[in-house]
């Protein structure tokens, strides 16, 4: 039987391109109240991992589950417990000001906590009369987190969420994920190549390389294999020579 | 749970040791030298999260391993606090034990550096002196 804290599961989960393979056999199991960081070099199958358990595109073979669903065939129900930033934010309307933008992705959900909408919209200083597609690269990025975040979904996956936020914007967003994952026990997934935030906030790391899996599990232990003078940094350097 | 407790150590997220094994080296220390003697409440696992913006899970875990080698306890109502069974404060020669490797660490670093014994002791008094005057 499935268990019941595992939020995440996939299952030899493999994928390819024409005739190049991007993924290869994946295993992954992500339990309630995990915050796991994915990180690999460029083109290592992070994005296509994440659409894959997302169900954003078709398995060549494996199985992937989410919320016990199976991620090709997700139900409305369980789509509405994800929060997903997208790498790139070119879904939204451009000519939408960024309230208007905000009103109308919540009108397609049953919940939409504006409070918590305001109260990050002022925390960014992101101008709510301002039209998305004037805005710049990381002001879209700070809207499409916030617009993840209405639906008080139990799992968040972000794609490389902060690639274009300041140093300032980032320790934001750091401190909202806590905030959440304290008070709601909320489970975690993010790409990124940042790898001092995913010290900061991640207990848990999996590391993509030539398509497959090449670490999965606590970072405290994967440190630990290492000499204490070798950072994440100076670890993923090592493990991808 | 809100608390007021100090936060009495340092966390650095992007260090090689683990940030759970850095709260455990200084509570270890801190329960050691007296500066933490039993009874003594830590801040809660939110608040250290909170403050040094890292995961909850990862304090927690910390917390976990010291009450499991009995340095810490958990009391309803207060969350952690150092042991009340715990030897007040370790001897000597126990502590001397303890903070032995990061000297030794200082001696390499002196000898790579080209600095003369009387230079980095006189530096480490300065330093030490700076510390008690706070």
């Amino acid at each position: 039987m499935e268990n019941n804290d595992v939020v995440i599961r996939l299952d030899k989960v493999s994928k390819s391109y024409r005739n190049k393979q991007v993924l290869k056999d994946i295993d992954l199991t992500i339990r309630k109240g995990t915050i796991m960081g994915l990180i690999g070099k460029n083109g290592a199958g992070k994005t296509t991992m994440i659409k894959a358990l997302l169900g954003l595109l078709k398995l060549d073979s494996g199985k992937a589950t989410v919320f016990g669903e199976d991620s090709w065939d997700l139900p409305g129900e369980v789509k509405h417990r994800i929060g997903y930033v997208p790498q790139k934010t070119d879904m939204f309307s451009g000519w939408m000001r960024v309230k208007d933008l905000l009103d109308y992705i919540g009108a397609f959900y049953n919940i939409w906590n504006k409070d918590k909408i305001s109260k990050l919209v002022k925390e960014w200083s992101i101008d709510p009369d301002a039209r998305f597609r004037d805005l710049s690269e990381g002001e879209k990025q700070k809207v499409a987190i916030v617009a993840a975040m209405g639906h008080d979904p139990e799992l968040y996956i972000f794609d490389e969420p902060v690639a274009s936020l300041d140093p300032i914007a980032r320790r934001t967003f750091i401190k909202e994920l806590i905030d959440l994952n304290l008070d709601s026990g909320s489970t975690m997934l993010f790409s990124t190549h940042i790898t001092s935030d995913l010290e900061r906030i991640a207990a848990d790391v999996a590391l993509l390389k030539d398509n497959e899996i090449k670490y999965k599990g606590s970072l405290s232990d994967l440190k630990e294999q290492y000499s204490e003078k070798m950072n994440l940094e100076d670890i993923f350097i090592e493990l991808n020579k | 749970m809100d608390d007021n407790n100090e936060i009495i150590f340092q966390i650095q997220p992007s260090s090689g040791v683990p940030i759970y094994k850095q709260i455990v080296d200084q509570v270890e220390r801190l329960v050691a030298s007296g500066n933490l003697s039993p009874g003594d409440e830590l801040p809660s696992v939110r608040r250290v999260a909170m403050y040094f913006q890292v995961n909850p899970m990862t304090v927690s875990k910390a917390y976990s391993m010291l009450e499991n080698s009995n340095i810490l306890e958990r009391r309803r109502g207060l969350g952690m606090v150092v042991s009340t069974d715990i030897k007040s404060s370790k001897t000597l020669k126990e502590r001397i034990e303890i903070i032995k490797p990061g000297l030794e660490e200082i001696a390499d670093q002196a000898k790579q550096l080209d600095l003369s014994r009387d230079r980095v002791i006189e530096l480490l008094s300065k330093i030490m002196e700076n510390k008690d005057g706070k």
